[in-house]
């Protein structure tokens, strides 16, 4: 198998903009347009969700979820689920149907096994970023939120596109991680009109530099990529496993430590993870 | 590989530190390691702007009294700390401390403590022994880490690739 050669070609289809999203991902990328629009009403964008059953289901779960609704107060309608989550946070939740559905791209079996495992890992990176962001580095929940559904979105493609190159994802897949996954992902991103703040936290996750103390939004995503207990499958594939071996990383913010500030966050990071794989 | 650091100054010189070596100073002085089962510790003086990078394999050894320090040992490199703490006109309970490396290398390890975690233990008793303040640490797990630290901002930069094969990137680095 050549590795390069494939991630090559993989690469190129995604600059080239040669990325086909399942149908029912339209609704998807139609309410993110509707986010962007000023004039954006609270009715026409409940309209639009209720239409697309996956994501007017996970609007509802996260809605009720002890990370954004802590009094426990539950709620069923989707409008009053938009107002109590914000326009940021559901232009993150549409991201969710467009990486989930992504895993559904593929064909063989275990390119659906892998896709799954990653979208588990996805879920708890996205829930502890938003903890992180708030707690920790000061940035803003919603985005480090975001950032986390997307941040394997080149890996997803990858999966997806692997069903054309048989043996690849039992290569050794060092080169995917060289420049493979930033140029894939920087493309897909593209393509799905991610917002700029984005970007720059995912090109500090590619240069894989984590500022300590972190401080910036790329380092939320990197700190909660490695404090995830779910590693990504992808890795493993490239030798960088953890193998069990998992790193001990401790810091002071302000009277506290990370370990008591993730202790106490335990349950809202939980919350959100589960509502995000349901 | 040329490390990309988002939004930061370039340094004015770079001083690129093997094991068992120890720099300390001021400017515009970026210090650059690579760690496996070692230990690197930064001290940072806040108003003063000045600290140092010590890069040890060991804990420590039997030394004849009148043998120069080697900072390959842990508690020597400690001690070449304080000195160059007191040279400075400083004390160490005014610096701030970071901790990283010891990861364990070995895959399969038995029950008996591997070299890196001994590291990291001596490295927090030290410090705690000083009453320096440690305010971050990046300890233990598989494979090397990458460290950059500017003098000038006392800022630190970490790349950690997991997998005790892997190669100096970060899973998601290039």
């Amino acid at each position: 198998m050549d590795v390069r050669s494939a991630l090559d070609v993989i690469a190129a289809d995604a600059a080239r903009g040669d990325i086909v999203f399942p149908t029912h991902n339209d609704i998807a990328l139609r309410v993110q347009r509707l986010l962007d629009d000023p004039e954006c009403s609270v009715d026409a964008l409940t309209k639009l969700i209720g239409a697309e059953p996956i994501l007017a289901t996970r609007v509802l779960a996260i809605a009720n979820s002890i990370a954004y609704n802590p009094g426990g107060r539950t709620i069923s309608g989707i409008k009053s689920a938009v107002a109590r989550l914000g326009f940021a946070t559901l232009r993150a939740l549409a991201a969710t149907v467009i990486v989930r559905q992504m895993k559904d791209l593929s064909l063989a079996a275990e390119h659906r096994a892998l896709a799954a495992r990653l979208w588990e890992h996805t879920a708890s990176v996205a829930s502890l970023a938003r903890v992180i962001a708030h707690r920790v580095t000061r940035q803003n929940p919603d985005a480090a939120f975001f950032a986390g559904i997307v941040h394997e979105i080149g890996s997803f493609y990858l999966i997806a596109r692997a069903g054309a190159f048989p043996g690849l994802l039992t290569s050794d897949l060092e080169l995917w991680h060289g420049d493979g996954e930033a140029a894939v992902g920087r493309a897909v991103l593209c393509a799905l009109q991610v917002p700029a703040p984005i970007l720059e936290a995912m090109e500090t996750l590619w240069s894989g530099f984590l500022a300590m103390p972190p401080t910036s939004l790329g380092d939320t995503l990197l700190l909660a990529d490695q404090l995830s207990p779910i590693e990504s499958p992808i890795d493993a594939l490239a030798g960088m496993s953890r193998r069990g071996m998992a790193v001990e990383l401790e810091l002071l913010i302000d009277d506290e430590t990370l370990t008591s500030i993730l202790a106490e966050s335990a349950e809202e990071v939980a919350s959100l993870c589960a509502a995000l794989k349901s | 590989m040329k490390p990309a650091l988002n939004g930061t100054d370039e340094p004015g010189q770079t001083v690129v530190l093997g094991a068992g070596d120890f720099y300390f100073g001021g400017g515009r002085t970026r210090i650059s390691t690579l760690l496996g089962s070692c230990v690197s510790i930064t001290l940072w003086h806040p108003r003063q702007r000045i600290g140092g990078m010590c890069h040890y394999m060991m804990t420590e050894r039997s030394r004849a009294p009148d043998s120069a320090l080697d900072a390959r040992y842990a508690s020597e490199a400690f001690d070449l700390f304080l000195q160059h703490v007191e040279a400075a006109g400083t004390r160490p309970c005014e610096y701030q401390a970071k901790l990283f490396g010891g990861a364990n290398m070995f895959t399969g390890s038995g029950g008996k403590m591997n070299i890196g975690r001994r590291n990291i233990e001596l490295g927090r008793s030290l410090l705690s022994s000083q009453h320096i303040a440690l305010v971050a640490e990046h300890v233990a797990g598989s494979g090397r880490r990458k460290l950059h630290f500017d003098l000038w901002s006392g800022d630190v930069w970490l790349a950690f690739p997991e997998g005790a094969d892997a190669k100096v990137r970060n899973s998601h680095g290039r």
